[in-house]
């Protein structure tokens, strides 16, 4: 049989929709005590619900998908995962006690992350993690880290800088030049942008090293920014930092976190605004995760109430009048299929066209296996044939085809010419131009976390230690214990130019 | 990247690919352990670790393709009304059932006796002769009181044991059973009793269905799994029911290696005796006084017997014939209803309709209950072969067979039938499959346990899912379980640990 199984068929009775349906089991934990539940999945009204039992705090409900459609499909989009080169720990109590990544996880590390600080320069209520202000990160630690990466994985594709603000850390931009080691092709900093709306010349030694900013930017008005981020004139900020890294040819990607009811109304903003500028490369969306400082102060909300990948997909086709669809949209398989959802789209004449419509789905899925981007190496470069060929002799029956071939054909003959064998870097750089991606990043949190999910989880934190800890289990369960960061809470070491929002 | 740089080692796959998770049991402790759901070579396997006995694996069905069919279908469930015990453990050490259990009972699996006249190697339960337990009147009056307060209508219930018939109250349990309105009794028996012809017309005048098991037609077979030789007495006590039209079903528990061979002939059998309503068929499970030290090559799966039942009538059945049941959980049942043609041949009703409506058909009960809604299905049938004769070579039998049910159990004159009639016309022209996989330990699934619609009813108003009992709570009821019988099975204190005792994953 062929794994994913694309578009699966379901065959419900007459009464599937007006009563509950018990879909499986899914252990989690419980929103009170934290202890590890049983749990089922339960259908309801077109929605899926986590419903736990705790046996100390009793039965507790969430949230897990908005969409009983999308998840019943997204179950099947599995593939085989990756073995990192080397496990750090060894499999004891069982899962997640023994993270680290442990011989029984199911993915290497797609998406490494390292928290260089716990100080921020913000405070905002919807934080996901709990910044004490009390650590820095030194560069022995740092260089431990990278090497520890770099010895369970091999190559890296990506690394990710993270906080607390990673770029009020005072070593920053050396930690960048340690990090672009010839294993790991892009590095990129998760970042607030209040330095670099305030630092021109930080964003050109960005763009020198070439860094890959991810840029917070939840909406483009004040109005929402400030429900999420806490007080200021957040909008003015992230305007100056937009034209800072247009101007100085920062490739950047936009973070939206999406809060029910807050700003799930800007989200064609959002695609509108990775539309219209030619140096965002992409976007993603992160429904929120309501866990650390946003957990206790982002409240109360709702657990039966929040938004879920197919919520962003639905508020994605609703505002940009059907320019994207639902069925553009599609699970990464090479996590676990509720952790993303994803769309590349292809920069033509006639505008972005999602790939899904034009590409077969299997191939599609063939490219993003296993790694967060399309990874532009020689198997590729096969695909790209093969996409060509099947364009050419579906002609006419694909909308806008020709622009499509034409456009495939430019990126055939600028990714692989005939002179020369280009290094994969500039391909990826040529590849950017044509490419935009819009993802969707779904986080845990106690009341939506799922054992089922963390096991095929692929963003790991790394640690100075060596272990690297899939994300949501290190937030659940390892963040509140972590020894680097015992102590007093502290107050906000700013280092660099940097001015707090007016 | 830097020029010159040497390419870094590259990663491997993973040879499976990871589906899901559950909850299972250690094959080894019965202590609640996670289990990985995989994918690997076309087949599902459960990879469980117990932090005191280490990985395993299991084989839960040799056809992927099969068990995500499964999943695929999607039907509503209705917890039970009473919640007899809180959770502390959480599920399966908690039954009663618990605040987690998803659905109510539909079958009933009353254990009448504990006392057996046979001893087989494959026996899935414990018997105990010695001081043997026999329920009591009141007691069953209670179990049915019970039943009765939480259900508004009971359509099946299912005496067994042990041997059912060496309890001599069984006809007046099945009088009392009829007095509350249950239509389908069941008794579950190796037979041996019914060589006593007043046996049998007793039975039969109590409308009574026996599910007989019958394994195997080799007496090598015979002596492997029954450790007796059981084959004439069986095809005499066939002979006997066939006498007395007494509704039949035969029941083959399947061991791979050993009987799988002769699904074939079993499904003959089948087709050819009237009286003989339905097959089916058991996958080798391992628990019990026997099952627990059975040989594990024996391990069989739904798809397995799918695939025998393929090559058997050369396609005329295929896997996708079968639906599973919608009241339990999608992977227990498995299911097939063949139209009987008048004149001779069969069809299987899901290439007459659609699989949808036979799962759709099966959404109220077990098996098909002659309601309204069968008629609906049947000119549906008719008009779908009527437009489009040549799909299949026997249109015109079937479209005549499928009249004459019509007119006889949906009559347009005169006074409707009850339920119970058309049952009895609606069996002559029918014959079903059913698919059924008990669970042990190794391949325990606590989704399916949850989802469990058959379960042990006690006098307290307590039920336990069949499967949790096999495997947990049976060795714990003294009135089963034989200490003797314990310490041959080498346990010598009862599973799961008692209050206090925690096998749970410890505390974080």
């Amino acid at each position: 049989m062929q794994l994913p199984i694309i578009d699966p068929m379901f065959i419900e009775t007459s009464d599937a929709h007006e009563h509950e349906v018990f879909h499986s089991y899914s252990k989690g934990i419980c929103p009170r005590c934290r202890e590890l539940v049983d749990g089922v999945r339960i259908l309801r009204a077109g929605k899926v619900y986590l419903r736990k039992q705790c046996p100390r705090d009793g039965r507790s409900e969430a949230l897990i998908s908005g969409d009983a459609d999308w998840f019943l499909k997204s179950l099947t989009y599995i593939t085989k995962g990756s073995i990192p080169l080397k496990h750090s720990t060894k499999v004891a109590e069982g899962c997640p006690k023994d993270c680290g990544l442990c011989p029984d996880h199911e993915q290497h590390s797609c998406l490494p992350i390292i928290e260089i600080t716990n100080h921020c320069n913000l405070e905002c209520p919807i934080c996901i993690v709990q910044n004490k202000n009390n650590y820095t990160m030194s560069r022995d630690e740092f260089v431990a880290t990278i090497d520890g990466l770099a010895e369970k994985e091999g190559a890296l594709d990506t690394v990710n800088l993270s906080g607390g603000e990673p770029t009020i850390h005072p070593l920053f931009l050396e930690f960048c030049d340690i990090a672009r080691r010839p294993e790991i092709s892009r590095v990129s900093v998760s970042t607030n942008g209040l330095r670099i709306a305030t630092d021109f010349e930080f964003c050109r030694e960005l763009a020198r090293k070439n860094i890959y900013v991810n840029l917070q930017l939840d909406a483009l008005r004040n109005p929402e920014l400030r429900v999420l981020r806490g007080g200021g004139d957040h909008q003015a900020v992230k305007e100056r930092a937009l034209d800072n890294l247009e101007k100085a040819r920062v490739r950047t990607t936009i973070v939206s976190t999406v809060a029910k009811g807050v700003n799930d109304g800007q989200i064609g903003d959002c695609i509108k605004l990775l539309f219209e500028r030619d140096f965002i490369l992409s976007l993603m969306f992160q429904p929120a995760a309501y866990t650390g400082y946003g957990g206790s102060h982002f409240g109360p909300h709702d657990p039966l109430n929040v938004i879920t990948i197919p919520d962003v997909v639905r508020c994605a086709e609703e505002q940009t009048g059907g320019l994207l669809r639902k069925s553009d949209f599609l699970p990464l398989p090479c996590s676990h299929p509720g952790c993303f959802g994803l769309t590349y789209l292809l920069k033509t004449d006639a505008g972005f066209i999602p790939f899904p419509r034009f590409i077969e789905l299997d191939k599609y899925l063939e490219i993003i296996s296993n790694r967060g981007t399309i990874r532009p190496d020689e198997g590729f470069e096969e695909t790209l044939k093969a996409t060509i060929d099947q364009l050419w002799s579906s002609a006419g029956q694909i909308p806008d085809s020709d622009r499509i071939l034409g456009t495939l054909k430019k990126a055939l003959s600028l990714m692989y010419p005939e002179e020369r064998v280009l290094e994969l870097e500039e391909r990826l750089h040529i590849g950017e131009g044509l490419v935009k991606t819009i993802f969707i990043h779904a986080f845990m949190d106690e009341h939506t976390f799922e054992v089922d999910r963390i096991k095929k989880c692929c963003t790991h934190y790394a640690m100075p230690d060596g272990r690297l800890m899939p994300g949501c289990a290190y937030n659940m369960f390892y963040r509140h214990k972590d020894t680097r960061y015992s102590g007093q809470t502290g107050k906000a070491v700013i280092w660099g130019k940097t001015s707090a929002p007016a | 990247m830097v020029e010159g740089a040497t390419e870094p080692a590259a990663r491997k796959l993973t040879g499976h690919v990871y589906y899901s998770m559950t909850k299972s049991l250690c094959g080894v402790c019965k202590a609640a352990v996670d289990a990985k759901i995989i994918v690997r070579d076309g087949a599902i396997y459960f990879d469980k670790f117990c932090p005191t006995h280490g990985h395993q694996e299991c084989l839960v069905s040799s056809s992927a393709e099969w068990y995500l069919d499964c999943l695929s279908f999607i039907a509503p469930n209705i917890a039970p009304k009473r919640v007899m015990k809180e959770i502390k453990q959480g599920c399966p050490f908690d039954c009663g059932a618990c605040p987690s259990h998803q659905q109510k009972v539909y079958l009933p699996v009353i254990p009448i006796t504990s006392g057996c006249n046979l001893d087989c190697p494959i026996c899935y339960t414990i018997n105990k002769n010695d001081h043997a337990h026999n329920l009591s009147k009141e007691d069953m009056q209670k179990i049915l009181d019970h039943l009765l307060e939480d259900h508004k209508e009971i359509d099946i219930i299912n005496f067994t044991g042990g041997e059912p018939t060496l309890h001599s109250q069984l006809p007046e349990f099945l009088e009392m059973c009829r007095a509350a309105g249950i239509r389908r009794l069941t008794i579950s028996t190796n037979g041996i009793k019914l060589l006593d012809e007043t046996y049998v017309r007793k039975l039969a005048a109590l409308d009574a269905r026996i599910v007989l098991s019958l394994d195997t037609f080799d007496p090598q077979t015979d002596k492997i799994m029954l450790g007796a030789n059981t084959v004439q007495t069986k095809l005499k006590v066939l002979d006997l029911l066939e006498k007395y039209d007494v509704a039949t079903t035969i029941l083959p528990a399947v061991a791979m290696g050993l009987n799988d061979v002769e699904v074939p002939q079993l499904f003959e059998l089948v087709l050819k005796r009237p009286h003989i309503r339905s097959l089916e068929l058991h996958t080798m499970t391992f628990t019990g006084q026997g099952g627990v030290g059975f040989q594990r090559t024996a391990r069989i799966t739904i798809p397995d017997l799918h695939r025998r039942l393929e090559q058997a009538t050369g396609g005329r059945i295929a896997w996708q014939d079968f639906v599973p049941s919608p009241l339990a959980h999608p992977h227990c049942y498995s299911i097939c209803y063949l139209l009987m043609l008048d004149g001779g041949g069969y069809v299987p009703f899901t290439r007459l309709t659609s699989r949808q409506k036979l799962f759709e058909l099966l959404q109220d009960s077990l098996y098909i209950e002659p309601r309204e809604e069968l008629e609906e299905v049947f000119r549906e049938m008719i008009d779908d072969l009527w437009a489009n004769p040549d799909r299949l070579p026997e249109s015109e039998a079937i479209l005549r067979t499928l009249k004459r049910l019509i007119k006889e159990m949906f009559p347009s004159d005169g006074p409707a039938l009850s339920i119970l009639e058309r049952q009895k016309i609606a069996e002559r022209s029918s014959k079903a499959i059913y698919i059924h996989s008990h669970m042990d330990e190794e391949n325990f699934d606590v989704a399916r346990v949850m989802k469990c619609c058959v379960g042990v009813p006690y006098p307290d108003g307590t039920n336990i899912p069949t499967c949790s009992y096999n495997v947990l709570y049976r060795e714990r009821d003294p009135r089963f379980a034989d200490p003797k019988m314990l310490e041959r099975m080498k346990l010598t204190r009862p599973m799961p640990p008692k209050e206090g005792e925690n096998h749970a994953a410890p505390h974080y």
